[in-house]
């Protein structure tokens, strides 16, 4: 573009818009290492705690879930440190919130239950199905829709199994309707 | 011949700025360069004659340890880009 003041007639105006605006696409992607590497840790949680729980004696089995947490808390922080301050389009800024708010109530859930003596997961399981089902939604990437049915379907399930089973549900959710969708998402290029 | 248009939108570095910052929450420096294709030391005018017009809020901040210049649309200027865009579909009977 020309750096003297050159003045546009309304075609020109109207071209320029549209086409500034296309340029202008939103960057899921920058933040993809991130929601994968929660979707990583969840999965691996759960799984362990499936297994410890079913297949050992340990007292301990549960603790996947705070070594993931923490390790999970510690790393966004650090990302999201380094990415400050850029460029952020709406959609990225509206993903951030929700999935910030989606773990509030994921940590409130999960002392909740315990404190009530039961295990979370149907309720962790539809906090994940809403991120995953509005991230697709608003992204209009159906991978990621369909992953967030999965998530509400196996919800459902979870009411229906043993408590010993719920973990194992939680990480079939987070592997078949987060990681897969997410790493399609991430090599795709449409969005 | 387009008196009505408002001036401060009506040149093609400018009207691309607002543009970008009408979709995005806020943009730095480099990307409005690539996305304007312009050069720095007209991207920095513009920038500058549109933060006077109060179109657009400028952050100075650093990124580690070099400047990095933030861009965020204010409402005042999204009003104006609204009514730019409202006013060049009535030249062009849309």
């Amino acid at each position: 573009m020309e750096a003297n003041e050159m003045k546009l007639d309304p075609e020109q105006s109207l071209r320029l818009i549209t086409a500034t605006i296309a340029k202008t696409r939103d960057n899921i992607k920058a933040m993809s290492d991130c929601f994968l590497l929660w979707g990583w840790l969840i999965a691996a949680a759960s799984l362990l705690f499936y297994g410890l729980h079913a297949f050992t004696t340990t007292r301990l089995y549960f603790l996947p879930f705070p070594l993931a947490v923490a390790i999970g808390v510690v790393w966004t922080l650090r990302y999201f440190r380094q990415l400050k301050a850029g460029t952020e389009t709406w959609l990225n800024w509206f993903l951030k919130q929700l999935w910030l708010a989606i773990g509030v109530c994921f940590l409130l859930v999960v002392g909740i239950s315990l404190l009530n003596h039961q295990l979370p997961f149907t309720y962790t399981l539809l906090l994940g199905g809403l991120g995953t089902l509005v991230s697709g939604l608003v992204m209009r990437f159906r991978p990621l829709i369909a992953g967030g049915i999965l998530f509400l379907l196996l919800a459902c399930c979870s009411v229906m199994v043993g408590d010993a089973l719920k973990p194992l549900l939680q990480g079939i959710a987070v592997i078949g309707g987060y990681l897969a969708p997410g790493y399609l998402l991430k090599y795709s290029k449409s969005v | 011949m387009y008196n009505g248009l408002d001036p401060v939108l009506n040149t093609p570095v400018r009207l691309a700025i607002v543009s970008v910052l009408v979709k995005v929450r806020q943009a730095d420096f480099n990307y409005l360069m690539e996305v304007t294709q312009t050069t720095q030391g007209n991207l920095s005018q513009q920038i500058k004659k549109l933060n006077e017009a109060k179109y657009i809020e400028v952050i100075k901040t650093f990124k580690g340890n070099y400047p990095q210049t933030i861009c965020k649309l204010t409402d005042t200027g999204k009003k104006a880009f609204e009514k730019y865009v409202a006013d060049i579909k009535i030249y062009l009977h849309l």
